[in-house]
């Protein structure tokens, strides 16, 4: 972690704490129930703002928690990733500018805990340290340190947004991206198996899903919530049956409704507590979106999302030429 | 009752053997989950992490059919139809492998729930019936562990019919130890345990896994007077829940959530009534047909969570006065585990222990 660190969490404080009578509460994150787990928590007095803190636990997506606070001022602690839900709600017209404070870090990449446990058994961790290269756990049975880059999320490893691209106040200083453009390559990988071994793959991984709806409920472009059509009686489109034909047809739904929308936070593959890897679908979408339109979402306050509009012709779509 | 030795290099065996008398749901290793299979050939049991679904599924499933229904116009006077009824078939007689100790507790909560109201749940029961419980005794306790808050322990025997007791003698397996007649019927091929493994376990119930981690348990025995106290304090319950994203993680996991849904499942001129797992955490849970809701926010319905808990169900079903109530919850610690945004029920129940007080 750069050596600004303990620096930066006073500083996020003391930017709360001034902003305190400007808004209702200030989302941000605590101390979790252990060393790797981080927490959201709710600031309205200087003794929560104590609380704050920003490492590379900070895992969650805040900008989910906005959903249901329309006509309230919040402050809210983003990353440079979460920053882009923010833009992307705001071009979505779901989000007012006026209504937030923003309180952005730059970050340095956040880990992700199902990499870890596959290499070291957390469940009775009692401490970690993370700086520069390597991520230190305190384990019952000792030490152990890992590189930090093989405990990154995959979205920080190639993430060229570590800076928010939206805030009131940035608190520390900005940090170089790691990533250069996105080549999908974990898609093209996945896309060399043959339709049949996909469709398997899909189909062994979906029949672990427990129909929780936490990749939907994490989510903060998934802005239908409860009116979803998952759970719709009328129209009657998926059936309450736990079955994988459900289980998919919802996947494949949050997929394509994100398709233009989904800035890749991850928190639908990171809340998922079966450990199935949901964000390839979006990352598809993804794709093909940059390659048709050549757009990003989350990216330009003032860009239209190409599936909020269309042009006469579009460049890469031949649309029915031949009949005009 | 002997104690038998089931080796690790036997358990792939053992399991197959038990296969061909019960339906087996066997814990294996899935990704970053562990996700209870039925039996197949070439499986591995893993039981070397609690798994990351309770042991429910197999009592009550997430999906379980009623009945099935199919209509028919009666021909000679088409303003008639009939509706014809098929039960579903008897549940099959199932053993549950690599359940623990909170999970076969679990058990004896949903017991309470379907079978002692003084209405018995015959669908439940007749799976309750034939299940048996292979449970393995817990190692050490972790970070999200709690089963000691709750009249429960790493080796607790309540609602198993075998405890595996993991040892290092013998070339490593299990001390097996049945603790009904079904169990001991279950382990009569397998061979005595040695005295060596024998003296391991004794060694190791002698000294019990280490509470070090999560650290000593409360007293909790004031825990419903004090919810009830903080009931109408929806401040309280508000910062509670800020952060909660309202899926349904906690509830799907828990071993004793007993929540269902009943929905008909419509197929032109047939059909299926289903029972589906319900969650509290969702919005559309108490929704009425009129619009309302009763638990309207997400306060509401982690005060729900947490009172079912903590103090309905040891008011419904009292303890001797001056005895630890006992809660709706194991103390398994799924829900804080695999909770997306880290809300620690142990944490809300000790603000309600401190607050209750004060107000």
């Amino acid at each position: 972690m750069a050596a600004d660190a303990d620096d930066r969490v006073l500083q996020l404080r003391a930017a709360v704490k001034a902003e305190l009578a400007n808004v209702d509460f200030v989302l941000g994150y605590a101390k979790g129930f252990d060393p790797l787990h981080a927490t959201p928590v709710t600031v309205r007095t200087e003794a929560d703002a104590d609380r704050l803190i920003f490492d590379a636990t900070c895992v969650q997506n805040l900008a989910t928690s906005l959903y249901g606070l329309n006509g309230k001022r919040i402050g809210l602690v983003v990353k440079g990733c979460d920053s882009r839900s923010l833009i992307q709600l705001m071009q979505e017209k779901l989000l007012e500018r006026s209504q937030l404070v923003i309180f952005g870090l730059p970050c340095d990449g956040v880990l992700d805990l199902a990499k870890i446990r596959v290499k070291a058994d957390i469940a009775a961790i009692h401490g970690a340290e993370i700086s520069g290269d390597e991520v230190r756990l305190l384990l019952p049975e000792g030490t152990k340190t890992l590189p930090r880059r093989d405990v990154l999320a995959d979205k920080c490893l190639r993430c060229r947004y570590p800076n928010p691209l939206v805030a009131d106040h940035l608190i520390g200083q900005e940090r170089t991206p790691q990533g250069a453009e996105d080549t999908y390559a974990d898609l093209d990988g996945f896309e060399k198996l043959s339709p049949q071994e996909r469709f398997d793959f899909w189909k062994r991984q979906m029949s672990r899903c427990i129909r929780c709806y936490a990749c939907r409920n994490a989510c903060p472009l998934c802005v239908c919530k409860h009116v979803c059509l998952a759970d719709s009686r009328d129209p009657h489109w998926l059936s309450a049956e736990a079955t994988l034909q459900e289980k998919w047809l919802f996947q494949v739904m949050h997929a394509l409704h994100l398709a233009g929308r989904c800035t890749e936070c991850g928190e639908c593959q990171r809340s998922c507590p079966m450990g199935i890897p949901i964000l390839l679908l979006k990352r598809k979408m993804n794709r093909e979106l940059k390659e048709v339109f050549n757009y990003e979402a989350g990216v330009d306050p003032e860009a239209v999302p190409p599936l909020h509009t269309f042009l006469m012709e579009e460049d890469k779509i031949k649309d029915r030429g031949q009949l005009w | 009752m002997v104690a038998r030795f089931l080796a690790n290099s036997a358990l792939a065996d053992t399991a197959a053997a038990w296969a061909r008398d019960f339906r087996l749901l066997a814990p294996v290793r899935e990704g970053q989950a562990v996700v209870y299979r039925a039996w197949a050939k070439d499986m591995h049991p893993f039981l070397g992490r609690p798994p990351t679904c309770s042991a429910k599924e197999a009592l009550l499933p997430q999906t379980e059919n009623l009945l099935t229904y199919t209509y028919r116009k009666d021909q000679a006077d088409l303003t008639r139809t009939e509706v014809f009824v098929a039960e579903p078939l008897p549940p099959e007689p199932t053993l549950l492998l690599g359940a623990r100790p909170c999970d076969a507790r679990g058990r004896k909560l949903l017991d309470r729930v379907f079978l002692e109201r003084g209405v018995e749940d015959p669908l439940y029961a007749a799976k309750r019936r034939n299940t048996l419980f292979v449970t393995g005794a817990c190692e050490r306790m972790e970070n999200t562990c709690f089963c000691h808050w709750t009249g429960g322990g790493p080796t607790s025997e309540e609602g198993s019919d075998v405890l595996l007791f993991a040892v290092g003698a013998d070339g490593g397996g299990y001390v097996a130890k049945a603790l009904t007649p079904e169990g001991e019927r279950l382990l009569d091929k397998l061979p005595e345990a040695s005295r060596a493994a024998q003296e391991e376990l004794a060694a190791k119930l002698a000294s019990p896994p280490s509470q070090a981690v999560p650290g000593p348990a409360p007293d909790l025995s004031a825990a419903p007077e004090r919810f009830l106290k903080l009931f109408g304090n929806m401040d309280f319950w508000m910062d509670e829940s800020a952060r909660c994203l309202s899926c349904g993680v906690c509830t799907y996991l828990c071993p004793a959530c007993s929540c269902f849904n009943i929905t008909d499942e419509n197929s032109g001129m047939k059909g299926k009534r289903l029972r589906t797992w319900d969650t509290c955490m969702s919005a559309l849970y108490t929704l009425e047909g009129s619009g309302h809701n009763p638990r309207v926010s997400r306060a509401h319905r982690l005060r729900n969570r947490v009172g079912h808990k903590f103090c309905y169900h040891p008011q419904e079903f009292p303890k001797d006065a001056g005895a630890q109530p006992e809660f709706s919850c194991t103390g398994c610690g799924r829900c804080i585990k695999s909770c997306p945004v880290s809300v620690d029920i142990r944490r809300v129940v000790l603000d309600l222990m401190e607050k209750g007080d004060a107000s």
